[in-house]
């Protein structure tokens, strides 16, 4: 069995994890903490590719950094290769259908730390980045944390838009569900099944390990 | 601490238009000492407390300690919570969970100054509640949460303490103990403390002042028990 579009999944769900963790968590903690005009909108905007269809979102990623693109363009001339059709893009893709999953499961998280608690923290002294590490992000940080087991295994499946954004290039853009799907294309019964038995395995455990995290004892 | 900005008086002037049916406005100074502000709950008492801490934004008025101008909406001044150095004792305590008592205490101090821990043992010390040290809140008793959050408000080295209805939630032996130790410490920092009850024998054994709030007004200023009536 190849292994190489297993390897190239986890590569890639990785950094896409990392990435809508940073991103994600910030968000969250805006849409927590910061009433802001048009919040409601970026919330929907942000959640948006958990309803929008694959291939939809993966036009509009196409559109956002494509080659004709003003961010493409920028890319390019400064990196000299293009973010679509390349390990970059499958990143992308990733970190698009991951993305939501950080910002709606954290926001939620954060929003259950008692606000008397974040007060406290202000009054004690603290600036609004310090209260949010020391506490509210600390008391939340089961949560927080299922919420990025989650975007992992978001990240580690996607289909459509990775093959919308960056192609299905063996050994280059070929991630294990574009593997499978390849396999069963082409009568390879055995790699299919191994990849799927892979990625069902993976999946699962992240599902139950988040289950534990969130349905163990909350400190508030 | 140079000694004026310690004596400096705490001038509140506050109007908040919380909605269709309420609104606040109050006008009031507090020197050094206890200020007690009564009122029954919806007059207004904790809106009040929240604008002099900055987690509330009025309308228009003016909060500053002396010339220091907190908030002052003609000017555009509006302090944020964090510079203020105001010690709130919350009525929920809001004790960090996931902090030992010492941890608590040592959170609003000054972070230059070491040993942090050495400083927050002191307080605890102080109100007698040194033995809780490494624990964390979920093991405390009532008394020893009580007396760990007012530990954490004084150690912060506050410029203005702020004390909303603190110990309505303990049995009247404790409630007694505890104010005598609010009266020891807050009054030795030597600086404006607001006392926020609807207890007006709590308010007589601690205040030099009372402001009496009804319906988001005013309608006593001053000192000595003849508000009580």
């Amino acid at each position: 069995m190849d292994f190489a579009p297993l390897l190239l999944s986890l590569k890639v769900a990785t950094t896409a994890t990392a990435l809508a963790a940073v991103v994600g968590i910030a968000v969250a903690a805006l849409l927590a903490n910061v009433r802001f005009p048009g919040r409601d909108l970026v919330d929907v905007l942000i959640t948006a590719p958990i309803v929008l269809p694959p291939t939809v979102l993966g036009y509009y990623v196409l559109v956002a950094l494509g080659r004709r693109s003003v961010l493409g363009h920028a890319f390019e001339a400064t990196f000299g290769t293009s973010i679509v059709f390349t390990q970059m893009g499958a990143v992308v893709a990733a970190t698009v259908g991951a993305l939501p999953l950080v910002v709606k499961s954290g926001r939620a998280a954060l929003e259950q730390v008692d606000v008397a608690l974040m007060r406290a923290a202000r009054t004690l002294g603290a600036a609004p980045l310090r209260a949010f590490l020391t506490v509210q992000l600390q008391l939340a940080a089961r949560g927080v944390m299922a919420a990025v087991m989650l975007a992992f295994a978001r990240a580690l499946g996607d289909f459509g838009v990775t093959l919308m954004v960056a192609g299905d290039i063996p050994g280059e853009t070929q991630t294990a569900s574009l593997a499978i799907y390849d396999s069963i294309q082409g009568h390879h019964d055995n790699t299919a099944l191994g990849l799927v038995l892979a990625l069902g395995l993976v999946a699962i455990s992240i599902l139950y390990g988040a289950n534990k995290l969130t349905g163990a004892r909350d400190v508030r | 601490m140079s000694a004026d900005v310690r004596a400096a008086a705490l001038c509140v002037q506050v109007h908040i238009r919380a909605s269709e049916r309420f609104e606040l406005d109050v006008d009031f100074v507090v020197p050094p000492g206890v200020t007690a502000l009564l009122g029954r709950s919806g007059s207004g008492k904790s809106t009040t407390l929240a604008a002099i801490a900055g987690l509330v934004r009025p309308h228009t008025g003016r909060v500053a300690l002396g010339e220091d101008a907190w908030f002052d909406s003609t000017a555009r001044i509006d302090v944020a919570v964090h510079r203020r150095r105001v010690a709130l004792l919350f009525q929920s305590l809001a004790l960090f969970p996931h902090m030992t008592a010492w941890q608590n205490v040592a959170y609003g101090m000054e972070r230059r100054r070491a040993p942090r821990r050495a400083r927050a043992l002191e307080w605890l010390e102080r109100l007698r509640v040194s033995h809780v040290a490494d624990r964390r809140p979920d093991t405390f008793s009532g008394g020893e949460a009580q007396r760990v959050a007012l530990a954490r408000a004084l150690a912060s080295n506050p410029r203005v303490v702020l004390l909303d209805e603190p110990f309505t939630a303990v049995d009247t032996e404790l409630r007694r103990e505890l104010l005598a130790d609010v009266r020891v410490f807050v009054r030795s920092l030597g600086v404006p403390v607001v006392l926020v009850t609807h207890d007006r024998q709590e308010a007589a054994l601690l205040a030099d002042r009372f402001v009496v709030l009804e319906a988001g007004r005013m309608t006593h200023v001053g000192a000595g028990p003849e508000v009580e009536g």
